[in-house]
């Protein structure tokens, strides 16, 4: 029996000890993040996102580099930590679509957060998370 | 079925114990304490009447007699020979201060810093319990207390702390702007000048990986601060602080409070190591001992 105890203290030691202690830090949404969107589980691109808050908007570029494109619009709700995010990007056939993507801001105390949610681009619907690094 | 309900019984308790201690833990997280001191961390903002800062073991070095002789009035606030006012120890003294803190009230929030100023006051994982530096007025709130040294040959003043990791700031008197394109850094870039008898500190470029003060203004790195020292007596310094951060507020904001000197204490010899979650594993622990005839491993 008391070894029974024993163990069944060492698994709960061992999970206590797993719980994350982080720290929430400046604005949630600031800083590079990196993760996946697509419209199913087999058909995913990968996506990286900058974003800057300067005091009343959010800023910031998708996939910098040659092809990145500019955020047009990003607003955080914390009443509900509810992100959204609107850019124009332009298709396999150059053609301009607005990408627009709602998701919930997940983990706030956590440097590693992040947002999940569903997008729409052009007639695509699908989902995408997003880790910040 | 006895056995298997008292497992389930030992199970809860277990558990709740487990959670509880984990708890406390955090709780008393201010700043890791040192072999041998228990819960420093846990000092409320303001100092208590015998001026050391509340909260529990401040360590044997770091505490200090406030009082300045018997109980009568304090001295005068000790100055150079030119006058200007000496914020820190007189030659062949040693002291330490304590507090500055104070309540946040009608701070301007926007309204994510609200949110997340709501949020810290849940989830108290603070990052100054986590070993790193403890900017802006938050210095002052560490275990143990600050030395503030004057160094009016150098045209500085260092503001040193060992609540957190053993770290200072440097405050420039000499006239100098701040650089332009700052790297954000923890202390942020401090330049002082005097006011009469009032010292006022002008900071720029802080990083946001630390807290301002125990959780409940969140800032960013548009972080402005201006702090004022006046030290009022041997014993007393009034504190004032003006934050200005267009990123998590609306508007510049202000609050005051005083700091008590602690004669006879001065900072020690403290290691704060961030991430230590595995000390097993340090090198020449008990656990694993270490080949010292290498001439690489140490």
């Amino acid at each position: 029996m008391r070894l029974k105890a024993a163990c069944l203290f060492l698994i709960l030691a061992g999970v206590a000890a797993t719980v994350p202690v982080s720290a929430q830090q400046g604005f949630p949404m600031n800083g590079t993040w990196a993760g996946d969107w697509g419209p199913n589980a087999t058909r995913r691109t990968q996506v990286t996102l900058v974003m800057s808050w300067d005091g009343k908007k959010i800023s910031g570029l998708i996939n910098p580099g040659p092809d990145s494109v500019p955020i047009a619009s990003a607003t955080l709700d914390s009443s509900k930590w509810a992100f959204h995010l609107e850019a124009d990007a332009k298709d396999p056939n150059c053609k301009v679509m607005r990408f627009v993507a709602d998701g919930k801001l997940d983990d706030l105390g956590s440097y590693t957060r992040t947002v999940k949610g569903t997008y729409t681009y052009g007639t695509e619907k699908g989902d995408f998370k997003i880790k910040r690094d | 079925m006895l056995n298997q309900r008292f497992m389930s019984l030992s199970a809860i308790g277990v558990m709740l114990i487990m959670v509880l201690a984990f708890t406390m833990y955090l709780a008393g997280q201010g700043a890791p304490a040192p072999q041998g001191t228990a819960g420093a961390g846990a000092a409320p903002p303001l100092p208590q009447d015998n001026g050391q800062a509340a909260g529990g073991a401040r360590g044997a070095r770091g505490g200090g007699n406030n009082r300045g002789g018997g109980g009568g009035p304090a001295a005068a606030a000790p100055k150079f020979p030119d006058g200007t006012p000496r914020l820190g120890a007189i030659p062949g003294q040693t002291g330490l201060w304590n507090g500055g803190g104070g309540g946040n009230a009608d701070v301007p929030y926007q309204p994510w810093a609200k949110a997340i100023s709501d949020y810290r006051r849940v989830n108290e994982f603070e990052p100054h319990t986590r070993c790193k530096p403890s900017g802006g007025p938050r210095q002052f709130l560490t275990p143990y207390g600050v030395e503030i040294v004057d160094l009016p040959e150098l045209k500085r003043i260092m503001i040193m702390d060992i609540g957190g990791p053993h770290t200072f700031r440097i405050i420039y008197m000499d006239g100098r702007p701040h650089p332009k394109d700052l790297n954000p850094s923890f202390y942020g870039h401090s330049i002082g000048k005097w006011e009469g008898d009032t010292l006022v500190v002008d900071t720029i470029g802080f990083n946001e990986k630390f807290w301002i003060d125990r959780g409940q203004a969140p800032h960013t790195e548009k972080l402005h601060l201006i702090e004022k020292f006046t030290r009022t007596d041997m014993n007393t310094m009034q504190y004032e602080l003006t934050v200005e951060d267009p990123g998590a507020y609306t508007a510049k904001w202000s609050r005051s409070s005083s700091m008590r000197f602690g004669a006879n204490s001065e900072l020690f010899e403290y290691v704060c190591q961030d991430n230590n979650f595995a000390p097993e594993l340090l090198v020449g622990s008990e656990q694993r001992k270490v080949d010292r005839s290498s001439q690489i491993v140490p």
